[in-house]
């Protein structure tokens, strides 16, 4: 028996999700730290607010030469890089005594580590271990487990800050994190895919960039990073506004939790047999919908609880789609580096979304231009997913051989 | 697999994530998160 025959697509699929689960559901946590450590260390929110920020950029900028090195090396290297990373920043996190401190540990090492950790790189695995009929649906399942991370670990962080302090409760999140390092084992192997493939990873750079089709996949990515971190951040605040009671709020926030599992799921497992672009372009408009309805329409809990429903069922399907529609068009052999690089315009859009809503805030004392800004970007990335054209580049005729 | 067991398996595996989902709707509600909620933001 081959000492690599256990690593089977079920195995990666399955540690693949742990691994998602582990990095997005860590990191869904850190909001709730805010408080104790703000108030235990003197810090205004703003050092709290800019490492997060600062975190979500190295995200974005470190993940596209993550994914080029797992892409040419092998991604199991570059998930225990990134696990040891990030059990750095979160036990650093619990040392820092400074703004500066802070910066580095949950800004720049805990933003290293979800690079190598997150979607492109564990992602890129998963889509090369199914064959193409499959693959959605892999995808979709894959990135469920993160979802499912997300929902669990704001509870789970909650019971730790509360039963053992926020000191405590980081190096215990720490500890959690070390568990990606084994896990990334099951993820080992060279890059075999598409071996009668010679192209170079420069080669696949230019193909991509000439390819209309990949530019509007991440600008339509990053109205995805727009809206989901605007809704994020700043929800609960435009809730409170509003008066909704933190019970309803709380709610709203467990919804999106809880339906961003079953959409990310549904949305791949769709994906499988429908045309991906045209299930990008619904999940767009029906965002668009029901953020249009949400600020329009009389505010009540039952009227945020649809709307949070509705959001989280969108919220990380756009993910198993476009890593799935990138697979699709270019092949699974430079799949982390070209996802990662449409992963860089989602998380642009995250640092906007986040920076834009709180500026118009303070500029014009509400959320409304915001939320018209997120609808009619709906509408622009609908728009721009039609035209995009699905077919795999290699069997288009200018790629085929003379004959 | 028969076609029962596997129909018993899902119905398991459904039952273990409804009992976890309720687990983790309450952990959302608890009073030190809907603290959190009032006085926070999310990130």
């Amino acid at each position: 028996m081959n000492s690599s025959d256990w690593r089977t697509p079920g195995v990666i699929l399955a540690c693949g999700s742990i691994i998602l689960m582990l990095s997005l559901g860590i990191r869904q946590s850190f909001g709730l730290f805010l408080q104790p450590m703000s108030g235990e260390l003197g810090w205004g929110r703003e050092t709290f607010a800019f490492a997060l920020a600062l975190q979500n950029l190295v995200w974005g900028v470190a993940q596209p030469f993550a994914g080029m090195i797992a892409d040419k090396f092998g991604a199991a290297r570059v998930i225990v890089a990134a696990g040891v990373l990030y059990m750095l920043g979160l036990t650093l996190m619990a040392y820092s005594g400074t703004g500066l401190a802070f910066d580095i540990s949950a800004g720049i090492l805990v933003g290293l580590g979800l690079s190598g950790s997150a979607f492109g790189v564990v992602m890129g695995v998963v889509g090369r271990a199914f064959p193409p009929e499959k693959r959605s649906m892999a995808l979709g399942a894959v990135g469920a487990g993160g979802s499912f991370g997300q929902f669990i670990m704001l509870p789970y962080g909650q019971v730790l800050i509360s039963q053992f302090g926020w000191l405590n409760a980081l190096l215990v999140l720490a500890a959690s994190s070390f568990l990606i390092v084994p896990l990334a084992s099951a993820l080992a192997g060279r890059n075999t895919a598409a071996p009668s493939s010679n192209q170079s990873m420069s080669e696949a750079l230019r193909e991509a960039a000439a390819h209309r089709g990949f530019w509007y996949l991440t600008a339509s990515f990053l109205v995805c990073g727009f809206q989901t971190l605007f809704i994020m951040v700043h929800l609960p605040a435009y809730l409170i506004d509003k008066g909704m009671t933190p019970l309803a709020g709380m709610t709203a926030l467990a919804l999106i939790g809880f339906f961003n599992i079953v959409g990310s799921y549904l949305c791949g497992f769709l994906g499988g047999f429908l045309s991906k672009k045209y299930l990008l372009s619904w999940i767009y408009a029906i965002r668009g919908v029901a953020i249009l309805a949400f600020v329009t329409l009389p505010l009540t809990p039952w009227s945020t609880w649809v709307f949070a429903a509705v959001i989280g069922f969108t919220w990380l399907g756009t993910v198993p789609l476009t890593n799935g529609l990138v697979a699709q068009i270019f092949g699974v052999k430079y799949l982390s580096t070209l996802f990662s690089i449409v992963f860089l315009g989602h998380q642009i859009g995250s640092f906007l979304g986040g920076w834009y809503g709180g500026y118009m805030f303070d500029l014009t004392g509400s959320y409304l231009t915001v939320w018209m800004v997120a609808a009619g970007l709906s509408v622009l990335a609908a728009v721009l997913c039609l035209p995009i054209d699905e077919r795999e580049l290699a069997t288009l005729p200018v790629r085929r051989p003379a004959v | 697999m028969t076609q029962s067991r596997r129909i018993l398996a899902w119905a398991m595996l459904a039952a273990l994530a409804a009992l976890v989902a309720y687990y983790v709707f309450r952990g959302y509600v608890s009073a030190d998160m809907l603290f959190n909620f009032a006085n926070s933001f999310y990130c």
